[in-house]
C-alpha cells in the first residue's frame, strides 16, 4: 500500500511538472500578455537563438520596436544578454528570412512593415495547430468534455 | 579558411597517451570551448596549438604553417593558462612593458583601464600577487594583445564569480569590436556555453564531438514518466543515461524524437526536458560506446 | 614585410627581457663589489692602528669587481636555463635563433656595462685611500694604473667575462636538457685536463694570451662558438 501511494505520489509530481512544460511552451509560443520580453532560458527546450527570435517578435508586438525604425542588431543584443553574437545574428536572420525584419544597407536591421500582423499571423496558427491540440488532449485526459469546456470558455472573464 | 588543422596528432607522455591520432578542423573568427574531463587532453592539445610542446607523431598547422619554433605563427598566438608564466621577479609593469614590445596589435590604452578596473598595482613583484591577480595579469594579457588565435586554458581558474562574469563581458566586448578566433577551455561550461559558438568535446585524447554550441545543447532530451511505458518507447532509441524512483524513470536519449512521436508521449503523460549542456558532457563522457559515431 | 616585422618585435621584445634581467644582475653585483671595497678599506685602517705599515694596489677594486661579476654570470647562466626562466621568456613570441642571438648580445653589453660600473667604482677606492694616506705617515698609497694599463685590462676583462658568460651559458644549456650525459661529459673533460698534460696546453693556449688582439680574436671565436653549440639542445626543446 505504502510503495503505491510514493509512486502515485512521485507521478504527480511529474504530472504537475508536465503542466508547467506545457504552460511554458505555451507562453513561449503566444507570449502576448506584455511580460518581460527576451529573457534567455536555459533550461527551456527552446534553442537559444528561437527564443532571441521569439523575444523580439515580442517587443514587436508590444510596441517597444515600431515598424519601419530600428530594430535590434546582434552587437546589442549580444551585449545587453552576454551571448555570443554569431548566436543573436542566427536568431535575427529567422526573421529576416520570414520578413518581419530586414536591412538597410549601411544603417542595420529595421522592422518590417506589417510585421506585428504577420507575428500575429503566425501565432494564431501555432495557438491554433499546438497549443489547442494540447489543450484538448489534456482536456480528454480529464475526462472533461466539449460541452464543459464550450461552458468554461464563455463563462471565462479576465481578471 | 582553418585557423587549426590537426592530423593524427599524437602526443605520448612516457606511457601515458594524451593526444590520440587526433584530428580536427577549427575555422577562423569564433569563440569556440573546448571541453573534457580532467585528463582528456585539453591542455595538451592546446599547448601543441600554441607550439610549446612538440607531438610525437602528426601534424598540427596554425593558418597553414607548422608552428614549432615558427615566429611567423607564432607572432599571431597568444597563450593563456593560470599557471605563473611570467618571470617571478619582474614588476606587473614590467610584464607589460614587455607585453607592448613583443605584440603588435597590443593595446596599451585598454591594457591600462583593466589593470585600473581590477586594481593591480603596477609595482608589485609578479611573485607577490594572489593567485587571482596573476590570473587577471594573465588574462588582461591575452585580450589586449589581440592576437589572431587566442588560446585561454582554463583561464578563469582562481577568480571568484563576480570576476568571472566581468572577464566573460570583457571578452565578448572585445570580441565583437575585434573579431579573431578565441579558443576557451573550461570546466564551467553553464558558465561559458553562452558565449560560444561552437564545442569541441575531447575525451582519452580523442574529439567526441565538433558542432555548433546549439547542436550540442539539443543533441539530448530527457524524458519522465511512467517506467513500463519509458522502456518500450526507448527499445530503438539511442540511450545516454537512465534513472528510476518506484514507478516513475527519467530516460536521457538522443534528441531523434519525431512530432508523432512527441504527442505520442505527451499523450501518455511523458515529460520532455532539456538537458543541460554540462549534463550532456558528463553523460557523453562516462559511456564507453560513443566513439563509433565520430 | 610582415616577417621582418615579427623578428624586430622578437628582438626588441628580447633585449627589454634581458635588460630587466641584467638589471638586478648588475646592481646586485655593483652593491657586493661596493661592499666589499669598503669592507676592505675599514679593514686596513684597523689593521693599520696594529701594525706598522702597509700597502695596498689600487688594482684591489678592479679585480675584485672583476671576480664578483664572473660570479654573478656564472649564478645567472644556471638560473636564466632553468625551466621556469625559459617557459617565462617563450611566453611570448620569440623563436629559438633569436633568443640565442639575442642572449649573446646581451651577455656582450650587460659585461660592457657592468665593467663600467666598476669602473665608477675604482674612484671611490682611489679617493678613500687617498685620503687615508695623507693622515697617515703608515700608509703609502701607490697608482700604478695608468690609462694604458687601464683600457687593456678593460677590454680583457669583458673579452673573458663574455667567454666565461657563453661557456657556462653553454655548458647549463646542455645540462638543463640532457642532464646526466653533459654531466659526466663535463666531469670527464675537467679530469683530463688535470691529468693529461697536453689538454692543458690547449686550455693554455685558448685563454692566455699576451697580445691583446690575438685574445680578443680567440675568445670572441670561443664565445662565438659556444653561443651556436648552445643553441642546439633548444631547437628540440619543449617550453610547457
Amino acid at each position: 500500500m505504502v510503495l503505491e501511494y510514493k509512486a502515485q505520489v512521485i507521478l504527480d509530481r511529474f504530472m504537475k511538472r508536465r503542466y508547467t512544460t506545457l504552460h511554458e511552451q505555451c507562453s513561449n509560443a503566444t507570449n502576448t500578455m506584455g511580460s518581460d520580453s527576451m529573457i534567455i532560458s536555459m533550461e527551456s527546450t527552446v534553442p537559444i537563438y528561437i527564443q532571441i527570435a521569439q523575444g523580439i517578435e515580442n517587443d514587436i508586438i508590444n510596441g517597444i520596436l515600431i515598424e519601419n525604425e530600428s530594430a535590434y542588431s546582434q552587437y546589442q543584443i549580444s551585449r545587453e544578454y552576454q551571448i555570443n553574437p554569431a548566436t543573436a545574428a542566427k536568431g535575427i536572420n529567422i526573421l529576416v528570412q520570414e520578413g518581419i525584419l530586414f536591412k538597410k544597407r549601411g544603417l542595420g536591421m529595421f522592422v518590417s512593415i506589417g510585421a506585428g500582423g504577420a507575428i500575429k499571423r503566425k501565432r494564431k496558427e501555432i495557438f491554433f495547430n499546438t497549443t489547442i491540440d494540447n489543450f484538448m488532449q489534456e482536456a480528454k485526459k480529464l475526462s472533461i468534455d466539449k460541452k464543459e469546456l464550450k461552458r468554461m470558455i464563455d463563462e471565462y472573464e479576465e481578471e | 579558411m582553418n585557423v587549426i588543422t590537426t592530423q593524427s596528432l599524437t602526443k605520448k607522455y612516457k606511457d601515458i597517451i594524451a593526444l590520440d591520432e587526433f584530428n580536427i578542423s577549427i575555422p577562423e573568427n569564433k569563440i569556440i570551448g573546448l571541453i573534457g574531463k580532467n585528463g582528456a587532453g585539453k591542455t595538451t592539445l592546446l599547448k601543441a596549438c600554441a607550439g610549446r610542446i612538440r607531438q610525437t607523431s602528426g601534424e598540427v598547422k596554425i593558418f597553414g604553417e607548422k608552428v614549432f619554433d615558427n615566429l611567423d605563427v607564432l607572432s599571431k598566438i597568444v597563450f593563456v593558462d593560470e599557471e605563473s608564466q611570467y618571470d617571478d621577479s619582474f614588476r606587473v609593469k614590467d610584464i607589460f612593458a614587455l607585453a607592448a614590445c613583443y605584440y603588435q596589435s597590443w593595446d596599451d590604452d585598454l591594457a591600462q583601464k583593466l589593470i585600473k578596473h581590477f586594481a593591480l598595482k603596477q609595482t608589485q613583484k609578479y611573485k607577490k600577487l594572489s593567485r587571482g591577480m596573476k590570473t587577471q595579469v594573465n588574462i588582461i594579457i591575452g585580450i589586449c594583445a589581440r592576437m589572431p588565435l587566442t588560446i585561454l586554458d582554463e583561464p578563469t581558474l582562481g577568480l571568484d564569480a563576480a570576476v568571472r562574469k566581468d572577464f566573460y563581458n570583457i571578452l565578448l566586448r572585445d570580441y565583437m569590436n575585434h573579431p579573431r578566433t578565441i579558443i576557451i577551455s573550461s570546466h564551467l561550461l553553464n558558465e561559458i556555453e553562452i558565449l560560444l559558438e561552437d564545442i569541441v568535446l575531447i575525451d582519452k585524447g580523442k574529439v567526441l564531438m565538433n558542432v555548433p554550441v546549439e547542436e550540442f545543447r539539443n543533441y539530448s532530451v530527457a524524458l519522465v514518466g511512467e517506467s513500463t511505458f519509458l522502456k518500450e518507447f526507448v527499445q530503438d532509441k539511442e540511450v545516454l543515461d537512465e534513472s528510476s524512483l518506484g514507478n516513475a524513470s527519467k530516460y536521457v536519449i538522443k534528441n531523434e524524437i519525431t512530432e508523432k512521436e512527441k504527442k505520442h508521449l505527451v499523450s501518455n503523460s511523458i515529460d520532455i526536458q532539456s538537458v543541460s549542456s554540462q549534463d550532456l558532457f558528463i553523460y557523453l563522457t562516462s559511456k564507453g560506446g560513443f566513439y563509433e559515431e565520430f | 614585410m610582415k616577417n621582418s616585422n615579427y623578428i624586430k618585435n622578437a628582438y626588441k621584445g628580447l633585449l627589454l627581457n634581458f635588460y630587466f634581467d641584467y638589471k638586478s644582475l648588475i646592481s646586485v653585483s655593483a652593491i657586493i663589489t661596493l661592499s666589499l671595497v669598503v669592507f676592505d678599506f675599514l679593514v686596513t685602517i684597523i689593521v693599520l692602528q696594529f701594525s706598522n705599515s702597509m700597502s695596498n694596489e689600487n688594482s684591489g677594486v678592479l679585480v675584485v669587481g672583476f671576480v664578483t661579476m664572473l660570479i654573478a654570470l656564472g649564478i645567472y647562466a644556471s638560473l636564466s636555463t632553468s625551466k621556469s626562466e625559459m617557459k617565462a621568456k617563450f611566453a611570448f613570441p620569440i623563436n629559438r635563433m633569436t633568443f640565442a642571438v639575442s642572449n649573446l648580445i646581451a651577455l656582450i653589453l650587460g659585461s660592457l656595462t657592468m665593467l663600467m660600473v666598476i669602473t665608477m667604482i675604482a674612484p671611490i677606492e682611489v679617493v678613500l685611500f687617498s685620503i687615508a694616506a695623507k693622515f697617515s705617515d703608515k700608509l703609502i698609497y701607490v697608482n700604478e694604473v695608468t690609462l694604458n694599463t687601464y683600457l687593456i685590462g678593460f677590454i680583457s676583462s669583458w673579452v673573458y667575462m663574455i667567454a666565461f658568460g657563453s661557456i657556462l651559458h653553454c655548458m647549463f644549456m646542455f645540462i638543463r636538457r640532457y642532464t646526466l650525459v653533459s654531466l659526466i661529459v663535463i666531469a670527464a673533460l675537467i679530469l683530463s685536463v688535470i691529468t693529461f698534460g697536453w689538454l692543458g696546453n690547449i686550455v693554455r693556449f685558448l685563454f692566455l694570451e699576451q697580445s691583446l688582439f690575438m685574445l680578443v680574436l680567440k675568445l670572441g671565436v670561443i664565445s662565438l662558438v659556444l653561443n651556436v653549440l648552445a643553441f642546439i639542445p633548444t631547437k628540440t626543446m619543449e617550453v610547457a
